[in-house]
């Protein structure tokens, strides 16, 4: 399996979903049973307490377009878009690793 | 205020979409279900084993097209159900298997009976959910049968745990039944692109799917081909979408295909994939299925395009619309010079000949589907027979077939032609099993004698796992290991002993008459047919290998 290097490129896709306990068993459930790695995820619930936000940060491959297809059927996503490098869901958890 | 309990209220529920039967095994965790059913007008049809009640209801659901439901306790009766929905799954057929859990206090204590069913079936269901009180039932019962009909059709689990069912709840009205969405017809530009690639194709293919039969699409994957002279391939699960007999059919393809139709598909130059999903007993080894041809393919599942194949036109929606679009875009062609070159291949690479009477497995299955005419349902396990019945079956209709594809499960075969009878009681249905996979199941021959139900059990008995046999014969030099199926068992009698008449044809030297008297007599009836158990299934693409390498009958047994 290939391992992560410096130069891979990643990707932030985010979900809007079902606020229940299912939702992030239906979506990482869906990454390793498609064997898509991915790189760091984060959940957050949103403020009607209806919905959450999912935000996954996946390594930019060829078959990124098939897992948003994938994902975009799972029943408890509602919405899905990308954000190419410019997010900053990720960068304070990568600050507390780097103080060890 | 309409009140009932969390059970009364799925119970209601449930006849509210229309549902008649359902089959299921009562035990603690659905016992309040089982009393608010035994007070309903639906009828339940006690499987003997929860397996044998998910593929009754699958039978059910794959000769209505319509969602069917079961019903399981918690813990084993939830784990026996597994192997049917992830089944049901991948051949896409609609089911909502309702299982009970241990109450909700209990959830997570490893009580009696408790498994975490909804974590277990998350990978093989379309969705499922976990009801965690009685008024989410108004929602999630009426949404289990829309997600299970619309679109690609796939089970949907849904966990009841009992103090759910038990628990009062009042509501002002009820909801409407959940039903399949409205069928979406491809975007306009991609079938005008799909359609001159068709128009401009010299050696075009229909390459017709399982998803043709579950869209209802089959008159118009017929209509296309006839108006634009496209011969047309099946895969395993869209036989029956062309009659056998039909000039364009070239039956099925992939690994137990004919030779002839292969070799078309190696010289295609558009495939028009409808409903299939490109799977690899279909196309064998990917990089070399049909090389040269551009591939338009339409499928209601985004998800399936570019999966396998990158399409050149794709087409997302479903088929019956867009099938009517497209053949609006297309005037009627003639494609003499392609239809000769077919014909030259068939000539090269002629079918085995085929015997009138039952001398080969083939014969006996193709002579019993003649028999039983084209308005019989016919069910299938898994191995030679299944196979053989796919090549020689006279089919005639989609929905006609019912056979385990994408699973391959041994077992499917009797449960499922008792789901079938009972949807369709003016059919006549007939399981051709074999000695391995009926064993996986026998326990529903018990279910079929009590509902006194039209099947037929055909039982070719080669004393073995023949297309394990097979494999090792071809594969694993010779080395036959665990496949054997020596015990000498007693099939004839052990019928009896579930209460069905039985006819071993062994024993009437295979009398065509007799064979005939049996199949058209009312009821259960078991037919017991020996076969060689060195016979094999021809031809064979081995595992891995390009579609075009076929062994064949005359290279293989010379
Ligand atoms: C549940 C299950 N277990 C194992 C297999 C692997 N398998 C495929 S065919 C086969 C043998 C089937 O034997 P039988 O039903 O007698 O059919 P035959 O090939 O002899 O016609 C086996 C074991 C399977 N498909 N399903
Ligand atoms: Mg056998």
């Amino acid at each position: 399996m290939k391992r992560e290097s410096s130069n891979d490129r990643f990707t932030v896709l985010e979900l809007t979903v079902n606020h229940h306990a299912g939702t992030l068993s239906h979506v990482c459930g869906l990454l390793s049973r498609r064997r898509f790695d991915f790189d760091g995820i984060a959940c957050l619930p949103m403020a009607d307490g209806r919905r959450a936000r999912i935000w996954l940060r996946v390594r930019d491959t060829a078959r990124l377009d098939h897992l948003e297809r994938q994902l975009r059927n799972l029943h408890d996503v509602h919405a899905l878009c990308r954000q190419p490098g410019g997010d900053t869901v990720f960068s304070g958890f990568a600050s507390r690793l780097s103080c060890g | 205020m309409i009140k009932r309990t969390g059970a009364t209220l799925t119970i209601e529920l449930i006849e509210r979409q229309g549902v008649t039967q359902l089959a299921g095994i009562p035990g603690g965790a659905n016992l309040p279900l089982y009393d608010a059913l035994s007070k309903s007008r639906i009828r339940h049809v006690l499987a003997r084993h929860e397996q044998g009640a998910a593929f009754v209801a699958q039978g059910m659901a794959r000769v209505s097209g319509e969602p069917a439901v079961c019903f399981a306790t918690s813990g084993p009766g939830a784990t026996n159900v597994l192997t049917a929905l992830a089944d049901a799954r991948l051949d896409s057929i609609p089911l909502v298997c309702i299982t009970g859990q241990v109450a909700l206090p209990l959830i997570g204590t490893d009580a009696f009976q408790e498994v975490d069913i909804y974590g277990m079936s998350l990978p093989v269901c379309k969705h499922n959910f976990l009801v965690r009180s009685p008024e989410e039932l108004l929602e999630v019962i009426p949404a289990a049968f829309r997600i299970a009909a619309s679109g690609r059709p796939g089970p949907v689990l849904v966990d009841i745990p009992r103090d759910v069912q038990q628990a009062p709840v009042r509501f002002g009205h009820w909801p409407a039944p959940g039903i399949a969405e409205a069928p979406r017809c491809a975007p306009a530009a991609s079938i005008s692109s799909a359609a001159d690639a068709i128009a401009a194709s010299r050696r075009p293919i229909l390459y017709l799917g399982g998803g043709v039969v579950h869209g209802g699409g089959a008159q118009l994957a017929r209509a296309l081909a006839e108006r634009c002279d496209l011969p047309a391939v099946m895969t395993l699960m869209a036989l029956g979408v062309m009659p056998y007999d039909h000039p364009l059919s070239l039956g099925m393809l992939g690994m137990h295909g004919a030779e002839a139709t292969n070799h078309a598909l190696q010289r295609c130059d558009l495939l028009l994939a409808m409903g299939a999903r490109f799977d690899d007993r279909a196309t064998g080894k990917v990089a070399e299925f049909c090389p040269r041809a551009k591939v338009v393919h339409l499928d209601v599942d985004a998800s399936e395009l570019h999966k396998i194949r990158r399409a050149d036109h794709p087409l997302c929606g479903d088929v019956t619309p867009t099938l009517a679009a497209l053949i609006d875009h297309l005037a009627p062609t003639s494609r003499t010079a392609w239809r000769d070159e077919i014909r030259a291949l068939r000539a090269t690479y002629p079918e085995p000949k085929r015997g009138r009477g039952m001398a080969r497995p083939e014969d006996l299955v193709r002579t019993v589907g003649k028999i039983a005419g084209p308005d019989a349902v016919v069910t299938t396990d898994v191995g030679q027979h299944q196979m053989w019945a796919a090549q020689a079956w006279p089919f005639s209709r989609p929905r006609q077939w019912l056979t385990s594809g994408g699973l391959g499960t041994m077992g499917f075969g009797l449960p499922a032609a008792i789901g079938a009878a009972l949807a369709e009681p003016d059919r006549r249905v007939i399981c051709i099993s074999g000695d391995g996979s009926l064993l996986m199941n026998i326990q529903e021959m018990a279910t079929a004698a009590e509902l006194g139900l039209d099947i037929k059990l055909v039982l070719l008995n080669n004393r073995a796992m023949g297309l394990v046999r097979q494999q090792q014969d071809l594969f694993y030099g010779g080395n036959r290991f665990a496949s054997d199926l020596d015990a000498g068992t007693d099939f004839c009698t052990v019928a009896r002993g579930f209460g069905w008449p039985v006819l071993d044809l062994a024993r009437c030297g295979f009398d065509r008459e007799r064979l005939q008297a049996e199949l058209c007599a009312p009821g259960v009836r078991f037919i017991h047919a020996p076969i060689d158990g060195e016979a094999r299934v021809y031809p064979m693409v081995p595992p891995g290998a390009a579609n075009h390498h076929m062994l064949t009958e005359n290279a293989c047994e010379a």
